[in-house]
């Protein structure tokens, strides 16, 4: 008997499941608009460097119409939006040339409940076979609540935006990143990352943020050694 | 004798093919852009000793199985994936010197699309109530519910009653902050209808799953919690009850470590005399880059004075370019079978599983 009401009630919590997810999407359609991102129209000098305490240095080289030009500690190039939440656009390595192509909506309203959804279509190209793959991320992103943070280069007031990256081929959530942006700096000052398959959990804060200036090798290494030490 | 040559054909294939093999970087794989062709070739051999008291001292039996897989893949220009999906497993009982089933047959096959909103899928295969379910973890050999029920006692149920491979609709939704459900309808489900006897026979229509699981991060821990809900309607003739069959569980993750419960009601599901069977089962699981152990128990109760309780032990280890997988388990039951009778015993088994 028990059981019987606990299944009427699971074919009813169904139904408004579907129905609620129907409404969402309404809902956001509608609510697609207006304000833009704190980050949408963000200016960066040539040679702006930021330095996280993992030994990754992100430095600003260029901007285009396709997005925004960054280079590694190592002096590698790649290609970002400038919703740095989203995955890289382009990129190359010894061995591979990979380009994404989004798909959907990746419009954050700062103050709304509603996300955005979308689909990270990967093409990757062997450069020794020339042959190439593809393959599939899907994602959702929404901002949280304001929130005060401290990282090595100070305490931040910030706009968490937390992303989550789910199996095209279960649905499941595979992993969750919660980026932390800093309209003083201009730019994410952590990232936390949490695998829902294994609960890995990673973290990097920002050590410091140089102007373009100011920002050469000698200096990264001389932060990161600093901060080792 | 057909055990003998079944055995050695197995392992002579599975050398020649391994020792033709690189040790690294190859697979049977092919990719061309959008398209993915994907096959694996799957062969193990599996020896189990179990030991059950009041029942003539030790036992040993060898069991070998071989899977093939296939999976073909396209994702389009817009980001829609589709894709098909088919195994055929087999498997040999050299101690009975039989097939464990009528041979060669298909396990599962079904073609899906998946959007961002969502993953259609249509064919054979297990249903959301499956999928979604959370409970004790279980790995490599399955534990409480895993291998050792082909050579001894019962294993446990985790999830509801479920639909097994019958054919069937399913729609998966994408998680909505962290919520995400499954719906699953499916027209019939046949087992056994060779026996003469139609009360042997497992004959449902109109089965339903629906499952819904949310998960979240808490701190450094990742969360889940799960519900999931089975239904269907037996055939008369087979006098067997309808399937109405419940689950809610709970598994956290933190670092290497998951730990994992459900509670199961499995009412008089598919049963003639009426079985009101509900069952908590309960693990913990380490997993690191190549191995993992992970130690599960469930307690079951049924018809006023039977119950199971089982407790295991496993564990796999990966190498060659995790082509060969070796896995244990040691599982202990106790069975109450009514009227003061019961059995209890012990089955280790070991496997050592081939992937290509």
């Amino acid at each position: 008997m028990f059981s019987k009401k606990v299944g009427h009630l699971a074919k009813q919590t169904a139904l408004v499941f579907i129905c609620s997810l129907i409404a969402v999407q309404g809902a956001h359609k509608a609510a697609a608009a207006s304000t833009s991102s704190p980050w949408s129209n963000l200016t960066y000098e040539i040679g702006d460097s930021f330095i996280y305490d993992n030994g990754r240095v992100e430095t600003f080289r260029a901007k285009s119409e396709d997005g925004l030009t960054w280079a590694t500690r190592q002096g590698s190039e790649y290609l970002r939006p400038a919703s740095f939440f989203l995955p890289l656009s382009a990129w190359q390595t010894n061995r591979q040339i990979g380009t994404v192509r989004i798909k959907g909506n990746t419009d954050i309203e700062v103050k709304s409940n509603f996300g955005s959804r979308f689909t990270a279509i990967r093409d990757i190209i062997d450069k020794e076979t020339n042959k190439s793959r593809r393959s599939l991320q899907y994602w959702v992103c929404h901002a949280l609540p304001e929130t005060s943070i401290q990282v090595p280069a100070g305490e931040f007031e910030t706009i968490p935006i937390q992303c989550d990256r789910y199996s095209p081929g279960s649905m499941k959530t595979l992993i969750r990143r919660t980026w932390y942006f800093s309209s003083d700096v201009g730019h994410y000052v952590q990232r936390d990352s949490i695998s829902f398959l294994n609960g890995e959990r990673s973290t990097i804060k920002l050590l410091a943020s140089l102007p373009g200036a100011y920002a050469n090798r000698a200096r990264f290494d001389a932060i990161l050694r600093n901060d080792k030490e | 004798m057909v055990g003998t040559l079944y055995k050695s054909m197995m392992w002579v294939t599975a050398a020649a093919i391994f020792g033709a093999l690189p040790t690294e970087g190859w697979s049977l794989e092919y990719r061309d852009g959008p398209l993915r062709l994907r096959l694996d070739l799957i062969g193990s051999a599996q020896v189990a000793y179990f030991d059950e008291e009041n029942n003539d001292g030790h036992h040993t039996d060898d069991v070998y199985e071989w899977t093939i897989r296939g999976i073909a893949e396209y994702v389009f220009d817009n980001g829609i994936l589709v894709g098909i999906r088919v195994e055929y497993d087999d498997d040999f009982d050299v101690t009975s010197d039989e097939r464990a089933d009528e041979g060669a047959e298909r396990d599962e096959l079904y073609a899906y699309v998946s959007t961002p909103w969502g993953r259609i899928e249509v064919g054979e295969q297990d249903g959301p109530a499956d999928t979604l379910s959370l409970h004790a973890p279980v790995i490599g050999l399955g534990q409480v519910r895993g291998d050792f029920g082909r050579h001894q006692g019962t294993i446990a149920l985790l999830s509801p009653t479920d639909t097994q491979d019958a054919f069937k609709v399913i729609y998966l939704s994408p998680p909505i902050k962290g919520l995400r459900g499954g719906i699953s309808y499916g027209p019939k489900l046949d087992r056994n209808t060779n026996q003469s006897n139609p009360r042997r026979w497992t004959v449902q229509r109109d089965h339903v799953e629906v499952a819904l699981q949310y998960q979240n991060q808490i701190g450094p821990v990742a969360l889940g919690i799960s519900g999931s809900y089975v239904s269907a309607e037996s055939d008369p003739i087979t006098e067997r009850e309808d399937i109405d069959s419940w689950s809610v569980g709970s598994e956290m993750s933190w670092n290497e470590w998951t730990f994992g419960a459900a509670f199961v009601d499995r009412g008089d599901s598919n049963t003639r005399l009426g079985r009101d069977q509900t069952e908590w089962n309960y693990g913990v699981a380490w997993r690191k880059d190549d191995w993992g152990l992970a130690l599960s128990g469930a307690t079951s109760s049924r018809s006023d004075d039977r119950d199971n309780q089982l407790f295991g032990l496993g564990g796999y280890y990966q190498f060659l370019d995790r082509r060969v997988t070796l896995k244990a388990d040691v599982v202990h039951y106790d069975e109450g079978l009514g009227s003061g009778f019961d059995r209890n015993g012990v089955v280790a088994l070991t496997e050592i599983e081939f992937r290509l």
